[in-house]
């Protein structure tokens, strides 16, 4: 079962140095109202220019098209400057959520 | 935001005609209705917020600053959760699904996540009502 308590949105950089690759690792509840935090650290992740830009959803727990939009924003972005796009996407909601819109084959694309 | 009960009749809850309102209903939503697994909780409010999304969004395109409105209704183990909004409403077959429009993937998702999901619109606003999952023995 669910915890019932609010988890809140957060997004966390990791970066490696050897393989020029940054993560972003978001937790909690991904939806319209965090999209603005999603895109200011994709902003700064695409500034850096690094070979592959990864999506970690493994810790978010409630996912919106909007946050959905958001992934994909950045995927362009990314794929437009010549670079890798990776989504880590475990929980079968995502995987779910994914298929509806039409975007599964974008999850664990190494592209 | 403010909200009223819960018991077993229905509750309703009032959130600002903003976006940044959805997690605090979305809140007292999961504490107050049974608990779900994890799976079926975050398609079902999920669906919840996409649907809020749009109430939030139509308030803006109104620019009105009314309170978007989501109830309970429902005993216990039937009940459904209502969006109500009071925008302008919009023709239902004009909504494109699964375009790239976020709007229209958010139904497609609902509609995805809850197909008994249904809509009453007009001038004066629009209602959506999900019924809430069927619950599985533990």
């Amino acid at each position: 079962m669910t915890r019932r308590s609010s988890q809140q949105f957060g997004v966390t950089t990791e970066t490696s140095s050897a393989s020029s690759t940054v993560t972003l690792v978001l937790r909690g509840e991904f939806d319209s109202s965090v999209v603005p935090t999603f895109d200011a650290a994709a902003l700064n992740v695409a500034a850096l220019r690094p070979e592959r830009v990864t999506v970690d959803l493994g810790t978010v727990t409630i996912m919106d098209s909007a946050a959905i939009g958001a992934v994909m924003r950045l995927r362009k972005a990314v794929l437009s400057a010549d670079n890798k796009f990776s989504l880590l996407a475990p929980h079968p909601f995502q995987q779910r959520l994914f298929a509806i819109t039409g975007l599964g084959h974008v999850i664990e694309a190494t592209e | 935001m403010n909200s009223s009960g819960p018991n077993t009749s229905g509750f309703r809850i009032r959130i600002p005609p903003e976006v940044e309102g959805i997690p605090y209903a979305r809140l007292v939503l999961r504490w107050a209705l049974p608990e779900l697994d994890e799976t079926s909780s975050a398609l079902f409010y999920g669906a919840v917020t996409e649907v809020a999304t749009n109430a939030v969004t139509a308030h803006m395109h109104a620019s009105t600053t009314r309170p978007v409105e989501i109830r309970v209704q429902g005993e216990l183990g039937a009940q459904a959760i209502e969006v109500r909004d009071y925008g302008t409403g919009f023709d239902q077959n004009e909504i494109k699904e699964g375009s790239s429009d976020e709007s229209g993937f958010g139904l497609t998702i609902a509609r995805s996540v809850c197909p008994d999901l249904s809509i009453t619109s007009a001038a004066t606003g629009t209602t959506v009502r999900l019924p809430f999952p069927e619950l599985t023995a533990p």
